[in-house]
Parts: structure tokens; sequence; C-alpha cells
């Protein structure tokens, strides 16, 4: 019986370690859940079994990624830029191509669409969150503006131009990004 | 013979903005040579015998697409910052929307990510030229990071982001371009 949860379980982990590796490679559309048995080393009636469909599978793979993303996150002590923009990077570092690959197919993927709208709904609540007191009083109009801007330069958009399509290391990213924000902070009202 | 020349080119012409008009709309597996040839007025077959096939196409649009916006965001003028933002503001309003569409299906098309990738050359030599005057007081090391930044705030994802994700008006995205980048050329100096 002991025997029989083990081999359930580690067949769940390996189904969604081969579903993630998909997901993150090829369009949604393209990921057929015999593929990802095959990938796992289990049959299709599996995969079926313990997850559904293939738009279960894929949100169980998304809720994970995106409750270690939050963990990361919410590491970050408020009001502290360079922790902030560290941890930031970090998370970018790890889930940032696969975010991207997401995100280029929101329009056409009903589920991927709900997903990163939920992402850059926490992505706005986090910036709020942990920047915002650095801001100080303005009027509500200048303050929507400057966290919109925040919002921006702290996007994984901005990690992707940097990193992939400009070629900066790591630390660069971090500094330049450290640096847009604090600048944003520094302006006053 | 001239007047068959005039009557040559302005098929042509006719066909590149009907093409265009349907890649920026349509995902480009969706974007037949037929309806680009009804949009047209012309036949399927001339559209072949002109341009050859639907990536051929879709690399002379962008390459007359991108003659225009080259000729816009030239108009730019080195080393005034108002004017550089007010011109980019002025082509993401026409293009930014068609830029995103693009963008979002570099990774799943080659011939997309010609188009997109001569777009970012042009973007890159623009922020070059039209911020010289501030990245030749830099110190070198200073300089690559500076131009980073510059590309990225300035990249239509942080446009996209300001305008509408957090749907600023035109002249809020402007206001809140404008004094990101002041605050990045005057800091640090």
């Amino acid at each position: 019986m002991a025997a029989r949860a083990a081999t359930a379980q580690v067949n769940g982990e390996r189904i969604l370690a081969a579903a993630a590796q998909l997901f993150g490679e090829q369009l949604y559309d393209q990921v057929s859940l015999d593929e990802v048995a095959a990938l796992a080393g289990v049959t299709v009636r599996t995969v079926v079994r313990r997850f559904g469909s293939k738009l279960a599978l894929f949100d169980t793979v998304a809720e994970e990624r995106a409750l270690s993303n939050r963990r990361a996150r919410e590491q970050a002590p408020v009001g502290e830029v360079d922790q902030a923009v560290r941890i930031l990077v970090d998370t970018y570092e790890r889930w940032g191509d696969l975010v991207v690959h997401l995100l280029a197919q929101e329009r056409r993927t009903a589920a991927i669409g709900n997903r990163v709208a939920a992402g850059r709904r926490y992505h706005r609540i986090w910036v709020k969150k942990t920047l915002s007191p650095l801001l100080g009083n303005m009027p509500p109009a200048l303050t929507r503006r400057r966290l919109a801007e925040l919002t921006a330069v702290t996007d994984v958009y901005v990690w992707k131009v940097l990193r992939r399509d400009l070629g900066l290391s790591r630390s660069g990213v971090e500094a330049s990004v450290g640096e847009l924000v604090k600048d944003i902070i520094a302006r006053g009202s | 013979m001239s007047q068959r020349a005039d009557a040559v080119a302005e098929t042509e012409r006719r066909i590149l903005e009907s093409a265009e008009r349907l890649f920026l709309k349509l995902p480009y597996d969706q974007v037949r040579l037929e309806d680009v040839a009804t949009a047209a007025g012309v036949s399927a077959p001339t559209v072949i015998h002109r341009f050859g096939s639907k990536d051929a196409l879709i690399l002379a649009a962008g390459r007359s697409a991108a003659e225009r916006v080259r000729r816009q965001r030239g108009e730019a003028p080195a080393g005034d910052l108002h004017g550089a933002v007010a011109n980019l503001i002025e082509h993401y309003e026409e293009w930014g929307d068609a830029s995103m569409h693009l963008l979002s299906q570099e990774a799943a098309v080659p011939t997309i990510r010609k188009v997109t990738d001569d777009g970012r050359a042009l973007h890159a030599d623009w922020v070059e030229r039209t911020f010289a005057p501030w990245l030749a007081e830099r110190p070198s090391g200073r300089r690559r990071r500076l131009k980073a930044q510059l590309v990225a705030l300035m990249d239509v994802y942080v446009w996209k982001i300001l305008r509408r994700d957090r749907g600023l008006g035109k002249a809020e995205t402007e206001a809140a371009l404008l004094e990101m980048i002041s605050a990045l050329l005057g800091a640090r100096r």
C-alpha cells in the first residue's frame, strides 16, 4: 500500500516535471498529453487519471510556479530597493524566459491569458506593497503615475530586454533596474 | 511603357498595403495569400508572381513599413529630450499594438523574428543617435549601461505596460517616460 502510494507520488511528480518542460518549450496548442506521458515514462491513462485534462494539467503546473514565485517575492522586505530588486531578478533568472513564452500566447490561449492576468495583478500589488512606502506623500494622481512607472521598470519585459536582447550580465541587470527604481523614487513630488 | 510601370508599382503598393494590414491584425498562420489578393483587388497568382511566397511577402511588407517608421523616427532631433519622447509616443500610438502583435509571434515564426530583429536594431540606432550627446559625456564603462537603460525604458514593452496595462492616457504616458528618462540622464553624471 505504502509502496503503491509512493509510486503514485513519483509518477505525479514526473508528470508535472514533464508537463512543465513541454509547456515551457512549446506553444500550448502543440503540447499533447501523449508527449507528456512519454516524457514522464507513464501511460496517457495515468496522466488523465491523475490530472484530468491538458487544461487541468497546465493549471496545476502554473499554480505551482505561481506559488513558488510568490513565496520568493514575499521575502522582499518593504522599502528596501536593493533587496527587492535582487529577489525580483532572482525570480526572473529562474522563470523569466518561461513567463515571456507564456505572455506571447496570452491572446491566443484563454488558459494562459487568465494566468498571466493574475501574474500582472500580483506584480502590481507586490510593487505597491514593497516600493510605494518609499514614494512618500504626493497627490494621488502622481502616486498613481509613479506606481505605474515602478510597475513598468520592474516588469519581466524590462528584464528580458536588458538580459536577453542586450545581453547584460545578471548583475548588470540588477544594477540597471535598481537605478531606474531609485530614480523614480528620488524624483519626489 | 511608363504607364505600365506605374500600374505595376501601384499594384505592388496595394498588395503590400493589404499584406501589412492583415499581418498586423491576424496571427501569421491565419493570413492567406488569397485574402491579401482579394483585399488588394488582384488575383492570388498575381501576388505569388510579384512576391513569391507568404514569407517573402511579409518581409517585403516589413521593409516598406520599416522605411516609413525610420523616416518618422528620424525626425527626432538629436539632443532634444522632449522632442525625442514626443516622437517616440507618436510612433507607439501608431505602431505599439502592431509591434506587440508581431513580438508575440517572433519565437514561433522565424520570418517574423527577422522583422522584429530589424525593429530592435532600428530602435537601438535611434537611441544611440538621439541620445548621443548624453552618451558621449559618460565614461565608457557607464555608457553601455546607460544606453541599455535607455533602450529598455523606451522599448515598446514599457509603453504597452503604461498605456495598455496601467491605462495611462497618451499625455500621461509621455509625461511618465519623460520623467523617467530625465531622471536617468540627470543622475550619476
